[in-house]
């Protein structure tokens, strides 16, 4: 595949940019999504690990002690939910994109 | 005519494997070129080196004057269709074929023409807009052909193109290669192992084997002129027959063939060489015959008896045992009328021709 951009006077990089990063482009975002995910949710390894750059969850957990930081609290918790919310609304929206394009039926989603 | 690629001592190493083994090749301008050979036998290597995918380890090639041995594959003046098409799944039809023009200094409506010429050039006008993932075979076929075209190579390269098309869409695109061909007059190579599809195309074949080409001719020639045992039995059907080269001065050589027959022959009936000696001797099916009932010949004539029958409609194929003969004859036979189909065991005359009989060098 990449030869045949080469082939028809791409160089190897433009080749690489325009053909086989288009194509691995879906297994990039959804290894970034699932590494992003698995990281938000490791709470016990994170919490004993982290040193003073704590990872989000247990920066909201250390907060938890501390009854005047609810407002904090809440609002981290707030941006944390919109942000899940946002990001499965975006991957639904490709997956759905996707599928349409490749004129397959939907058999499966979550929304 | 001139040579638009010449090749000298080309030799290709992969660590230790010799794969190409001192190729040397001159290819003319506007040519129907094939390379033909077993798998393994170099042919796509060196379709590859042509292209640029691929450096050789010694020897020289000039395509069209220039020495290609720095040239690296997106400027050299070839294009290539590649086995598996290799259409780019994420971009429509017209993006494919028009991939190439990205860096030709078009405006955006001479680009869409000429996009619109190519797809129109190979059957497929109007489908610009199509997704490149949801074409048949065929019409996969045809975009990569147009994508390879549309840059107006010297030499477009074909890698056994047809391979992956079922029998009756082989044979039309067969039709429209050498008609598109004809059409752009740019200088085709083609690599097959199909000989029936090289004979079909092609205005000359070189057949490879083991990295080197055995024999380099036009159709007709490699057909009826082989110059080897190899080349005779990878191209169409051949009987070998053992037996005796007892003169060879002149022009003329003597020959005795085991079971067969002595007489004599003409030097070109010896392509491959020749020397007094035993040696094997190659005869075409479809230049053997049988007798049936009611006909006569002057040619020579030898006792057989039908050993298999198989039948094709149009043709029977019979294997036939004649004395002396070690194996069985293979004689094919058109289906005219009032010819009956023989059955196994029936004692008959072949007819044979010794101005079809070929010396092979063994």
């Amino acid at each position: 595949m990449e030869e045949a951009g080469l082939d028809l006077g791409e160089s190897r990089w433009s080749a690489f940019r325009l053909i086989t990063l288009p194509l691995v482009m879906p297994g990039i975002i959804s290894s970034l999504l699932i590494s992003f995910t698995i990281s938000l949710d490791e709470f016990i390894i994170a919490f004993f690990l982290t040193g003073s750059n704590p990872t989000m969850p247990v920066y909201i957990w250390s907060l938890n002690k501390d009854f005047d930081a609810l407002p904090v609290v809440m609002a981290l918790g707030t941006i944390l939910v919109a942000l899940s919310v946002t990001l499965l609304t975006i991957a639904e929206y490709f997956r759905r994109r996707g599928i349409a394009r490749a004129g397959l039926k939907d058999t499966g989603g979550f929304l | 005519m001139t040579a638009l690629i010449q090749l000298t001592g080309v030799q290709k190493y992969y660590g230790d494997y010799h794969a190409l083994r001192g190729i040397d090749l001159d290819i003319n301008k506007g040519e129907f070129f094939s390379l033909l050979g077993p798998s393994g036998c170099g042919k796509t290597t060196l379709l590859r080196t042509i292209a640029g995918f691929e450096g050789i380890s010694s020897g020289t090639m000039l395509i069209d004057g220039k020495d290609m041995k720095n040239v690296p594959a997106n400027l050299r003046p070839t294009n290539m269709v590649f086995q598996s098409y290799a259409i780019f799944p994420h971009l429509s039809v017209g993006e494919n074929v028009g991939f190439g023009l990205r860096r030709e200094p078009l405006s955006k409506e001479q680009k869409a023409k000429a996009v619109g010429e190519a797809l129109e050039m190979v059957g497929l006008a109007g489908y610009g807009a199509r997704a490149a993932h949801a074409l048949s075979g065929g019409q996969r076929q045809r975009v990569a052909l147009a994508r390879a075209l549309i840059l107006k190579p010297k030499v477009l390269l074909l890698d056994e193109p047809l391979s992956a098309l079922d029998k009756k869409m082989r044979e039309q695109m067969q039709v429209e290669l050498i008609r598109l061909q004809r059409q752009v007059g740019i200088t085709f190579i083609l690599v097959t192992h199909d000989q029936e599809e090289a004979l079909v195309m092609s205005d000359r074949i070189a057949v490879m084997f083991e990295g080197q080409i055995g024999q380099l001719a036009d159709p007709e020639t490699l057909y009826r002129r082989p110059n080897s045992k190899k080349v005779a039995e990878f191209i169409g059907k051949m009987n070998l027959l053992q037996g005796e080269v007892t003169a060879a001065g002149g022009d003329r050589i003597s020959f005795d063939v085991a079971g067969m027959g002595a007489g004599e022959i003409g030097r070109e009936q010896a392509p491959g060489g020749v020397k007094v000696g035993r040696t094997l001797f190659g005869i075409r099916p479809e230049t053997l015959g049988i007798l049936f009932d009611g006909e006569s010949t002057e040619r020579r004539l030898a006792d057989a008896v039908v050993d298999e029958v198989v039948y094709y409609g149009d043709m029977t194929y019979y294997d036939v045992r004649v004395a002396g003969v070690e194996k069985p004859l293979t004689i094919s036979m058109k289906n005219l009328i009032g010819r009956p189909v023989l059955d196994v065991g029936v004692r008959t005359k072949i007819i044979w021709d010794e101005r079809s009989l070929i010396v092979l060098a063994s």
